[in-house]
């Protein structure tokens, strides 16, 4: 009983973990570069749902709708406005203009937060939970709605990007350009609108978390900084390179994470995800359930 | 249909092509020959767009295509296969073909281009499902042309299509560019095998320093030690 | 000539020296004052991150003031405000408070929201002998360090939460075991002595520590262990997003005991963050004001604000700063005519249960103690409402 309500939570949890991991991974595949503002997209996401819902009175899917295409949307303009400037900046070689890319998205992140500030400040906010009961008891264990929901579109999306990966022109362009920019170009890609592609679909995975998470953690300016650790402890589990594989090591971290917190001791729970980013990196660069790293060149 | 007039291009400062002039005529096999480092891929990579070029003028078709990036010129209906091959490691061997129509407007005979790709390549049919980065070299050449096949070009270049392939093989290439040369295909060749070269191509041009110094029909360079002393300098 | 030049050195020195020895005992006029002003000097954080407690607790404090003033001012004198930014950082507060000294050349002090940064500026305060009252900032040693003489404060302070927590659960029956759940900060940290020591000497025993994140996002591993330890009462020392966490979670997974939990967290701000008070049945929390908003006891307050400042929230944290000014204010008064820093604070340490406005404690200060305040009180929720339950156990 007492291991069913852990593992409820640790795999929704993880789910969620493993949703802002795949945003992470998403970009670092196609462009080699963790983006440190995915954090703060995840946070827009929330926040944007919340001004359809609560300001605006709109249904709530439709809402979530608004915020996973809206955040998409900024996704691809932050790429236009602050990413592609700089890898078509022809002075810089490959290293330094990664470097600055980093740069850029750490600089985002900033602005970003400090912008949500203006409208937002520090005051209290709830984004209302999809459905009206709040929990369903399955098998004597008592289980938010909210978390059955989160596991189930986390579900879902993995899938439905493991197919569009797979299947879909655009999600092959995008696998091809993050194998190889260079052979991308010779097939006729337009490698700079697949980075924006990438951006908008790794933008709209944060804003689902942000929408799902925030009933659970409150909405705050700062809500996307402990979830971007949590993403990348996952993405680094997974490899950094697979759909599957960062959905798995955000599971495994979410489980992890919640039992060592009920058997050993519950100030270790936060303090988890940087040490398996440092185990990982060190120990095991390919990830847990990295299959094989996106060869780049 | 290639025209190359005073063509001047490079690196940042790093100036290679010191304004070369060449052209291709439709339905022909023209080799480009030179030593290492004299200026032909990035010959190649200046007409693709994948560098920009500072000067002179390029001309496909008579429709001028400097300074439009790789996606656009490709778009002309021309491909480069290039001297490192490029491909996408961990995808198929079928994907790569698919992939080499994917920006065509007229996808609805994807099935007949990887076909007729394959029919200049046998050997591929049976390692369909392989993932490029698992093949051998000669292989890997394979799918490198049969990508650019399947976007059925005009023009195909070809960056030194011969490194690092056993004599066999490369007889083998010579009779696959002449087949398809055959099928109408004009074609590009940038070699060092001068012994390839010569073999299909019906006439050549010389670069040395990012200058051609020497060209004519194929006839006129029966001397093949001559020839390649020339451009060794 | 020279003799002259000599002697006339000689005077000046000796004058110099009659003025440096007077200066600190009888200085006949302190800065600040005029016969028809007194010019106090605020310091609050009105940027930053602790912007949210900055005009809020400033206005609740300046209304009293504006008040007074409204009067006709104090003994014919109206107080003059200047009010700087310290950004919640030291070097700005200290930058404010030298700023406000030397160049304002104000009579006293009233500020600091942030302890941190307030702590900065004690020595520069107590150096130049200005008086000071503390706005909100709770750090203990601000005001209890020695020696102070000029810096006081009229609301409770950070420890005294960890003393009536424990006092509190010494009035309810059958409670032998707690486990205290809180933050690993420096700001819950300050309760964990006091609480501990009261624990002890009412002989309730102490199961443990459960350390939650000032981020949590989820309580399921704290409830459950918890849960296993069997306590009678669970005191919660967290942050208002990390507590509302937990006692959503504790609800959920069926922990049912009472939680009392300390000022860090406001119940009508908790019941706005869980969505009802249901989770709440079991909550007790010291809170510091003689009621509720909206109740009896705050309405003059609330109208008060309302009448100096329209366009206020009027939000918890809005009175916090208000029994500070009313202690100034009695100060001043009781310091009669003659105003120097000397007598006023002479009368502000002869203050005795002097009523504390919207706080539950009235005030009382000394030469050696200068936290005025001691007290707060219980609120509870009864029939879904939060109602003052006084300092015993369901009085
Ligand atoms: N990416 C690059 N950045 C800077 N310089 C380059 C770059 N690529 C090539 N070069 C330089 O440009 C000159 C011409 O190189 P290029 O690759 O065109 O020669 P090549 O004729 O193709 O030689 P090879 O037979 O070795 O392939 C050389 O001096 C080379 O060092
Ligand atoms: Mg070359």
């Amino acid at each position: 009983m007492e291991i069913a309500t852990l593992l409820s939570v640790g795999l929704s949890n993880g789910c969620l973990y493993g949703l802002v991991g795949l945003g992470l991974v998403l970009v670092y595949s196609s462009q080699g570069i963790p983006n440190f503002a995915h954090g703060e997209l995840f946070m827009a996401g929330a926040f944007l749902a919340y001004t359809a819902i609560v300001l605006l009175g709109l249904p709530y899917f439709l809402s979530f709708l608004i915020a996973v295409v809206g955040i998409g949307l900024m996704g691809m303009l932050l790429e236009w406005l602050a990413i592609r400037p700089i890898s078509l900046h022809r002075s810089l070689g490959r290293a330094s203009s990664e470097v600055a890319i980093v740069l850029a998205t750490v600089g985002l992140a900033i602005v970003l937060k400090g912008l949500a500030r203006i409208p937002w400040g520090d005051s209290v906010r709830n984004l209302p939970t999809a459905f009206t009961t709040q929990t369903v008891t399955i098998g004597g264990v008592a289980i938010a709605t909210q978390r059955l929901l989160i596991v189930a579109v986390t579900l879902v999306l993995t899938v439905a990007i493991s197919v569009f990966f797979a299947r879909a022109p655009l999600g092959k362009k995008m696998r091809a350009t993050a194998q190889n920019p260079t052979g991308a170009k010779l097939i006729g890609i337009h490698t700079s609108n697949i980075y924006s592609a990438t951006w908008a679909l790794a933008a709209a995975c944060g804003a689902i978390a942000g929408v799902l998470a925030a009933p659970l953690i409150f909405l705050h300016p700062d809500m996307g900084t402990r979830m971007l650790l949590k993403g990348f402890a996952a993405a680094c589990l997974g490899g950094f390179g697979s759909v599957t594989g960062v959905l798995l090591g955000g599971v495994l971290m979410g489980v992890v994470e919640i039992f060592a917190g009920r058997y050993i001791a519950t100030s270790m729970m936060d303090i988890f995800a940087p040490i398996i980013i440092i185990l990982v990196l060190l120990f095991w660069p390919q990830g847990l359930f990295g299959a094989r790293r996106a060869a780049r060149v | 249909m290639l025209d190359i007039t005073g063509l001047r291009a490079g690196y940042g400062a790093h100036e290679v092509l010191k304004g070369l002039s060449m052209r291709v005529g439709k339905g022909q096999v023209v080799a480009l020959l030179g030593g290492n480092g004299a200026g032909k891929t990035t010959t190649l990579s200046a007409i693709m767009g994948l560098i920009p070029s500072q000067g002179g003028e390029i001309a496909f078709e008579s429709n001028s295509i400097q300074g439009q990036p790789a996606h656009r010129v490709f778009r002309h209906g021309l491909s480069l296969v290039p001297q490192w091959r490029e491909l996408f490691t961990d995808m198929s061997v079928q994907e790569h073909l698919e992939l080499g129509a994917i920006a065509c407007a007229s996808r609805g005979d994807l099935d007949a281009r990887v076909a007729s790709a394959l029919d200049y390549f046998p050997e591929l049919r049976a390692h369909l499902g392989r993932r490029a980065g698992t093949l051998s070299g000669g292989q890997q050449q394979m799918v490198a042309i049969a990508r650019a096949l399947t976007a059925r070009p005009k023009l195909l270049m070809l960056d030194e299509p011969s490194m690092g392939l056993a004599p066999l093989v490369v007889r083998e290439l010579g009779r696959t560019i002449k087949r398809l040369n055959e099928a109408g295909t004009s074609v590009l060749l940038v070699e060092q095998n001068m012994h390839l070269a010569l073999g299909v191509a019906s006439y050549v041009y010389v670069i040395r320093a990012g200058k051609i110094i020497t060209h004519g029909p194929t006839g006129d360079f029966h001397d093949e030690k001559e020839l390649f002393h020339s451009y060794i300098g | 000539m020279k003799t002259s030049v000599r002697l006339s050195l000689v005077a000046s020195a000796a004058l110099a020296l009659t003025f440096a020895m007077a200066a600190p005992h009888a200085r006949a006029d302190d800065p600040g004052i005029t016969p028809t002003s007194i010019k106090i000097g605020m310091i609050g954080s009105l940027t930053g991150p602790a912007a949210a407690w900055g005009w809020p607790t400033i206005n609740g404090a300046r209304m009293v003031y504006d008040a007074v003033n409204a009067q006709g001012g104090i003994n014919g004198r109206k107080i003059e405000l200047v009010v700087e930014d310290e950004q919640c950082a030291p070097p700005m507060a200290l930058a404010a408070a030298k700023k406000l000294i030397h160049r304002d050349k104000v009579f006293m002090l009233h500020g600091g929201s942030c302890s941190g940064s307030i702590l900065a500026t004690r020595d520069e305060v107590l150096a130049n002998e200005v008086p000071m009252m503390i706005l909100v900032a709770t750090m203990d040693k601000i005001v209890q360090e020695k020696p102070n003489d000029y810096i006081y404060r009229a609301f409770l302070p950070g420890s005294f939460d960890g003393k009536i927590i424990a006092d509190f659960i010494a009035t309810m029956p059958n409670v032998k075991r707690v486990v205290v759940v809180g933050h690993a900060d420096e700001h819950a940290g300050a309760r964990y002595g006091t609480l501990t020591e009261g624990l002890k000497k009412h002989g309730v025993e102490l199961l443990g520590l459960e350390t939650i994140e000032t981020e949590l996002t989820d309580a399921t591993a704290q409830v459950l262990k918890i849960k296993d330890a069997k306590p009678d009462a669970v005191v919660l020392v967290g942050r208002p997003a990390a507590s509302a966490v937990f006692l959503k979670d504790a609800h959920r997974l069926g922990l049912d005991v009472p939680m009392i939990g300390a000022t860090v967290v406001d119940l009508q701000d908790l019941a706005d963050r869980i969505g009802g008070t249901d989770a709440l049945k079991n909550m007790y929390v010291v809170a510091v004001y003689k009621g509720p908003l909206g109740s009896e006891a705050m309405t003059p307050w609330q109208e008060m604000l309302k009448k100096y400042y329209p366009s206020d929230k009027v939000q918890a944290s809005s009175f916090l700063g208000t029994s500070g000014a009313l202690a100034v204010v009695e100060g001043l008064k009781k310091a009669g005519p003659d105003l120097t820093r000397a007598k006023f604070v002479e009368a502000m340490n002869g203050i005795q249960n002097l009523d504390g406005g919207p706080m539950a404690c009235s005030l009382s200060f000394s030469a050696a103690d200068h936290d005025g305040c001691r007290t707060g009180v219980m609120w509870g929720v009864r029939d879904g409402k939060i109602v003052v339950i006084g300092d015993r156990w369901k009085n």
